[in-house]
């Protein structure tokens, strides 16, 4: 897509498409609603801005992907001493009117799914997001991290079995 | 593994963002663009280049001078009447404010967030024992004027035919002069000065005001939902008139010559905002409760203020979804909007209380 300076319509086309999947990443990377929130609203505000500028975005999703993903490293940093117990106090998984068991079992749910992610490196934890929660393919998961398809099937295939130990680790 | 994957597929399922708060992030988006593109005029892209042209000392002059700009317009937020930085805060910050409000619904919001910063001032004036006989008349008088202009623009969002957004903002306004009047009526109470009185001079004429928007507010309410005669409501408890009959003899008594919304909008679609409604602050009832644990029990025995307005909400919210479940459109309006306005009350006392660092119990 050659779009210097984006329409209003397009960049609502463009936020419409993405926005629910790019919130997931969000949320599954630092395990908060309303932090996700913050950084994909800051995502497409870079978007935005860069495409005002007059700079070309040959693949929205690929370039709201990186920005993202930067987005969540610079908040990590941030957030480094954060310890496990912080970050789950943090969260906000019940849902409102959701009776007392269906709150506990999402509860059990999201803090099992969070204790296995946050045993991962941010790098693995990247890609089996993409991977499982995104959905996305090998040529998908190239563009968004800029390197060959190739690369990225080696660096998927490793991510596995550190995903595969650590649920080991959590289950053991 | 598997197992695992497929929680982690279960946990995705749970979680979306609801078509409201897709809308609510997008305008946030286009707002804070706005917003930087505002501040990107203050500071143009020649001005770096010119900064390469200029002597060091000069461009280093120009930017101490930016940032000593920002910092007094971010430290004059917290200045009160008789502080150095107060007009800082007044013509410069609000001045930005009003400014910013481009539609007719931020320029009644900017005012009700005048009236809200207005009565904290006085609050925080007399919680410092500095509320002083000229402080207090100049505040009322901002008090009352922005209570005036408030209720102009929300009487224009009526007359654009926004009814819905006219009772929202009403309400908005409605509720901060009641959580206004609640953090000073809680100064009052805590405090054993000589300034008594004026305090109380000032939180009577705070309360008056309330008064006028509620009304305001009612006669809104009474535009959409006309409310029911003490003839429709006998009828209801099997007086002499028919309840079928009754809902035309409540519109023929009580409808004013506008249309009302019923007119406007099907059953349906009204029955489905109020169910948006209900939910939207059944959420924020339960992120109070979460953020402030349950109710709190003061050593009065009463509750705290916030506690209580989110009681409040909480009843009304019970009241709204009981009126839907019996078909009564109009009785869950009134008890959503009620709802809501107690919601907004906590948050404004919530606010005072962290602000003034006291609890305030009823």
């Amino acid at each position: 897509m050659h779009n210097s300076n984006i329409h209003s319509d397009t960049f609502r086309k463009i936020y419409e498409e993405h926005i629910t999947a790019l919130y997931r990443h969000a949320y599954f990377r630092v395990f908060s609603k309303d932090r996700a929130e913050e950084l994909v609203q800051e995502a497409f505000l870079r978007f935005w801005e860069y495409t005002q500028k007059g700079g070309d975005v040959l693949n929205p999703k690929a370039f709201l992907y990186k920005t993202l993903t930067n987005l969540i490293i610079d908040h990590s940093r941030k957030k480094k001493e954060s310890s496990l117990d912080e970050l789950m106090e943090d969260s906000d998984w019940a849902e409102p009117g959701a009776s007392e068991n269906e709150a506990h079992e999402i509860r059990s749910l999201f803090e099992e799914v969070k204790g296995v992610m946050c045993r991962l490196p941010k790098d693995v934890q990247e890609l089996i997001t993409m991977k499982y929660i995104d959905d996305m393919d090998i040529k998908e998961i190239a563009d968004v991290l800029k390197i060959s398809p190739n690369s990225t099937s080696v660096k998927l295939h490793r991510a596995l079995e550190k995903l595969r130990k650590a649920v080991a680790e959590k289950n053991g | 593994m598997d197992k695992f994957l497929e929680k982690l597929n279960k946990a995705k399922s749970k979680i979306n963002l609801s078509p409201e708060r897709k809308e609510d992030l997008y305008l946030k988006i286009i707002s804070a663009a706005t917003e930087r593109e505002q501040r990107a005029k203050f500071a143009p892209a020649g001005f770096w280049k010119l900064s390469l042209r200029v002597p060091t000392t000069i461009f280093a002059s120009i930017l101490g001078l930016m940032v000593i700009t920002a910092s007094t317009s971010f430290a004059a937020e917290r200045s009160l009447p008789g502080d150095v930085l107060y007009p800082v805060k007044r013509n410069v910050n609000e001045g930005i404010m009003k400014l910013l409000a481009n539609t007719e619904v931020k320029k009644v919001a900017v005012t009700t967030n005048l009236v809200e910063r207005r009565i904290a001032e006085a609050t925080e004036l007399a919680a410092t024992g500095r509320l002083n006989e000229e402080a207090a008349v100049d505040l009322v008088a901002e008090i009352e004027n922005a209570s005036k202009i408030a209720r102009a623009q929300v009487a224009a969002l009526k007359e654009s035919k926004n009814i819905s957004l006219a009772v929202a903002e009403a309400g908005r306004a409605e509720a901060a002069f009641k959580a206004g009047s609640a953090v000073l009526r809680g100064v009052y109470n805590k405090k054993n000065r000589e300034d008594l009185s004026l305090i109380e001079n000032v939180n009577i004429q705070i309360d008056s005001l309330a008064i006028d928007v509620e009304e305001d507010r009612l006669a809104l309410e009474d535009s959409v939902f006309p409310r029911p005669t003490p003839l429709f409501m006998a009828a209801k408890m099997g007086g002499g008139v028919s309840a079928l009959s009754a809902p035309s003899i409540a519109i023929e008594a009580d409808a004013p010559a506008e249309a009302t919304s019923t007119q406007d909008a099907s059953q349906d679609e009204i029955r489905v905002e109020l169910e948006k409604t209900i939910q939207k602050t059944i959420k924020s009832v339960s992120e109070f409760k979460r953020e402030g644990g349950d109710k709190k029990e003061v050593e009065r025995g009463g509750l705290d203020a916030v506690s209580l307005a989110v009681e409040e909400a909480e009843i009304n919210l019970e009241e709204a979804k009981k009126s839907l479940e019996n078909n009564d459109l109009g009785g869950s309006f009134r008890a959503a909007n009620q709802s809501q306005r107690k919601i907004r009350e906590a948050e404004i006392i919530k606010e005072a209380e962290k602000r003034l660092n006291i609890k305030l119990s009823d």
